[in-house]
């Protein structure tokens, strides 16, 4: 194959680049270092509306969200992009279907379908009173959002590893007398490192970022339920927007540090 | 295994799912027909599909611009603004609302300015297509890349030296490898947009008839304890989104998977 | 008896891969199974080693029916075509893996791994990771780690296809001496019959999941017993013809002696192996020289029969006397291997 050289635009993709450049910079970078001026006109105001207003204990919500999210998709999407790499089974099919779904599903829609299956006369219902768990407007309920919308990641970078390793390895480990658990600890759970860096990654990113199927079932109550986005939905409403630009920014930073950490091409896989 | 996977997928996502169809279902097929087209639905509906599509058309053309601009030509910044394509991929919708906001809304300088000349940006068409392009800049531009990565120039050069002009080698050369990878593109960012939500809720103002789109809408009918209707609703935007996603899986294995 | 199986039978779909394979392996030897790509040779080794299961047929080891036993059971070291290191764990880590699995010590098992890839030339790269090694090398790290837990049996899937000509024909010959030093019974699976017929004690040919002969390497190339097996373990040259009155089958401008039951009229294949032609300058020869290939110390010659391209394989001494365009006489040295045309 010819090697690929960059060159200086010029001509046709002079203007290309040029409308490219304005296209992303003007969408993206502009409303970033708004948003950044803004908070820098009035940082006391900013910080004060965070700690008076519920900000640090939303945020605090939100961050354990994201560290349940990742234990509970780390655990089960290993255990599903095995079953999905390495199984051949009837309905598997539907099962890898279903496992994408959360990613075309409008949030509002989730939060909704567990208000219809928790709520009153839901299917679920008499279960979770018998447990006697309260799911809607309280912490369970922000659970489940959470997990449903981070399934897809922990599975599908696992499965994808899984397939691409191919299973070579493991037989070699099983010519070599390892058990079945001896060959998932000591091959395929290495061979899974990288697929489990980016599964928390991406993990930890939607946890953080998911608005509404946390405000559907949580209800955004202020000191139980409040995240950290239905925080600045909630300043806004209340025109605190000091409070709301600050925790904006305070998302915007950290998904920022997540991206960059993500290796290059794992970022829109999904 | 695949056994507790199962239920596990089946208690979180497939009884949800089914949840929703069944409540939509409450009211009889007609009582579902009838929340769909109650004039605000109809409008909320319509609204979020027009500007999915519209902001599908914007992505393609500025997404094939930049995958390619960045692909191919060598410019000052390059690699600032592949990291800007990233971003909304990770910044929560609802911050890429607000941004907009902060940037375009009434009180800031360049709104300002616009609603001098009659241009509402904010709370307005402009706005909320402005925020879709964002949340969904970066599925056709990441799609598109690769591709034309491995494009082998040589291809590009073989055809000049036939003789080829500029527009056939487009044509004929670039074009027809690049489809797949655009429909690819188009179908996440058409799912995306057509969820759309904590963007819309801050940005588009949700006057019922005007700016209210779909997701929004549900979160009303939610909020006013009217679960058939918003399940109605939401079974066409499922439906929807669910094919665009199952159009994206096609054609991202052409090979197939067994 | 090392290896002993019985009619095994493989299907995977709608494929029939093995289709009644019986073979057995005296403790202690080296056997080939040699056949095209997809013939289901590979099939077999793994149903051996217990990476496959057979939809019916016996696997013995030993002495022991161990069809049900799973891989980690049987004790065989396996060898995989793409080496299947662990690329995250050290050379020395990979070899000493089977040691671990059987929990010897870990300072015992690391001295017993860097003594194994002392043996097998890689002394100095036990702190190496395997992406860091050349392909030669990895194979025999591959090697040292199937070796390290002393099996019985040694099953090898195309362990040098993978590498380039020189590195393989030098491993093949270390790979011969090293099993007569450790002596356990090994299958070699492979395609290449230069290989097959070099390294093992006995040749197993595999097609379309039957065996074709299975023989010692002078027998497969001696006495065919198919033209399957004729055309693929040497350069041969394909004549068609018809038998005359004479009795003789007449192909390619030359004259056979006939399989018992062909008689006048039949159309028959002659395959004739490039070394058994024997060429020599004559005015009336009817044979041209198109080009003489000097190989080492003989010499291919392609030349023309009567309108058909022959290739022959002579010794360099007279392959001096010919001359390009030059006419020969065309011979053969033995009778020539006819079989009928199939269909």
């Amino acid at each position: 194959m010819t090697p690929r050289h960059r060159t200086k635009p010029q001509g046709f993709g002079l203007v290309v680049t040029a409308a490219a450049i304005l296209w992303v910079v003007g969408l993206v970078g502009v409303p970033l270092g708004a948003l950044l001026l803004a908070v820098g006109a009035e940082p006391a105001q900013v910080v004060s509306e965070l700690v008076q207003q519920g900000g640090l204990d939303a945020l605090g919500r939100s961050i354990v969200l994201a560290v349940f999210a990742v234990i509970v998709g780390g655990v089960t999407g290993t255990l599903g992009g095995i079953v999905l790499a390495r199984q051949r089974f009837w309905g598997r099919a539907v099962l890898d279907v279903a496992v994408d779904l959360p990613l075309a599903v409008s949030p509002v829609i989730v939060g909704l379908a567990f208000v219809i299956l928790y709520g009153r006369g839901g299917w679920l219902e008499p279960l979770a009173t018998a447990l006697g768990v309260k799911v809607l407007f309280a912490t369970p309920g922000l659970f489940l959002a959470t997990a449903f919308v981070c399934l897809p990641f922990f599975v599908r970078e696992v499965a994808l590893v899984l397939e691409e390793v191919g299973t070579s390895e493991e037989d070699a480990a099983r010519t070599l007398g390892a058990s079945e658990w001896q060959v998932f600890v000591w091959v395929t759970l290495p061979q899974l490192r990288g697929a489990l860096r980016v599964g928390t990654l991406l993990t930890v990113a939607r946890a953080l970022g998911e608005f509404g199927a946390v405000l559907v079932l949580g209800g955004a109550i202020e000191g139980r339920t409040q995240t950290a986005t239905t925080f600045v939905h909630t300043m806004m409403e209340e025109r605190h927007d000091a409070g709301a630009f600050g925790m904006s920014l305070i998302l915007a930073a950290m998904t920022v540090l997540l991206v960059q950490a993500l290796p290059t091409g794992a970022r829109t896989k999904h | 295994m695949r056994a507790s996977f199962g239920v596990w997928i089946c208690a979180l996502v497939a009884l949800p799912m089914l949840a929703v169809l069944a409540r939509a279902a409450d009211g009889g097929l007609s009582g579902a027909w009838e929340a769909i087209t109650r004039p605000a639905a109809l409008h909320a509906l319509g609204l979020s599909f027009g500007l999915s599509l519209l902001v599908v058309g914007i992505d393609l053309i500025f997404g094939l611009a930049t995958a390619w601009a960045l692909v191919r030509w060598d410019f000052p910044g390059r690699r600032l603004v592949s990291a800007l394509v990233d971003l909304p991929f990770a910044v929560p919708t609802l911050v890429a609302g607000i941004l907009l906001v902060v940037m375009l809304g009434p009180q800031s300088t360049l709104g300002g300015a616009l609603a001098g000349v009659g241009i509402d940006v904010i709370y307005a068409w402009p706005g909320m297509i402005l925020a879709l392009c964002f949340v969904t800049l970066p599925f056709v531009v990441r799609a598109v890349e690769p591709v034309l990565e491995e494009l082998d120039p040589a291809e590009e050069e073989a055809a000049r030296t036939l003789g080829a002009g500029e527009a056939l080698i487009v044509r004929q050369v670039l074009l027809p490898p690049l489809l797949p990878a655009l429909a690819v593109g188009a179908g996440q960012s058409f799912a995306r947009a057509i969820g759309e939500f904590g963007a819309m809720a801050v940005l588009s103002g949700n006057v019922p008839r005007e700016t209210l789109v779909g997701s929004v809408y549900v979160l009303g009918e939610v909020e006013a304890g009217d679960s058939v209707e918003a399940a109605a609703v939401s079974v066409v935007l499922l439906v929807v989104s669910i094919i665009a996603q199952l159009v994206v899986s096609r054609v991202n294995q052409p090979w197939g998977r067994e | 008896m090392g290896i002993v199986a019985k009619n095994l039978h493989k299907q995977f779909g709608e494929t029939q891969v093995i289709r009644g394979v019986s073979l057995s392996v005296e403790r202690g030897e080296m056997v080939s199974l040699l056949g095209p790509s997809g013939g289901g040779k590979s099939t077999v080794l793994r149903i051996l080693a217990g990476l496959e299961r057979a939809d019916a047929g016996e696997v013995w080891l030993d002495g022991n029916r161990v069809d049900h036993l799973d891989a980690a059971s049987r004790g065989v070291g396996f060898v995989f075509q793409h080496y299947a290191l662990f690329r995250h764990m050290r050379v020395v880590d990979n070899v000493a893996f089977g040691l671990k699995v059987r929990k010897v010590k870990p300072d015992e098992a690391r001295r017993r791994a860097e003594a194994l890839l002392a043996r097998v030339g890689l002394g100095g790269l036990s702190e190496r990771w395997p992406d860091e090694l050349s392909g030669g090398q990895r194979q025999r790290v591959a090697l040292a780690r199937a070796l390290a837990p002393e099996p019985r049996v040694l099953l090898l899937d195309e362990p040098f296809g993978a590498l380039d000509a020189r590195v393989r024909a030098d491993l093949r010959e270390w790979l011969r001496r090293l099993h007569d030093e450790v002596g356990a019974t090994t299958v070699l699976v492979t395609h290449d019959q230069e290989e097959a017929l070099s390294v093992s004690d006995r040749v197993i040919l595999v097609k379309d999941g039957l065996i074709e002969q299975d023989g010692s390497p002078s027998e497969i190339v001696d006495t065919p017993r198919t033209e399957f097996v004729a055309r693929f373990v040497g350069e041969v040259n394909v004549v068609e013809g018809v038998v005359g009155a004479d009795g003789l089958l007449a192909a390619g401008g030359l004259s056979m002696r006939i399989p018992a039951g062909s008689k006048v009229g039949d159309r028959l294949r002659a395959v004739l192996r490039s070394h058994e032609l024997h060429l020599e300058m004559d005015p009336r020869g009817l044979g041209v020289v198109r080009r003489v290939v000097p190989l080492d110390d003989r010499a291919r010659v392609e030349l023309s029969l009567n309108g058909a391209s022959l290739v022959a394989r002579v010794p360099r001494a007279d392959a001096q006397a010919l001359v390009i365009g030059g006419p020969v006489t065309v011979a053969l040295h033995e009778p020539a291997r006819v079989w009928a045309i199939e269909g």
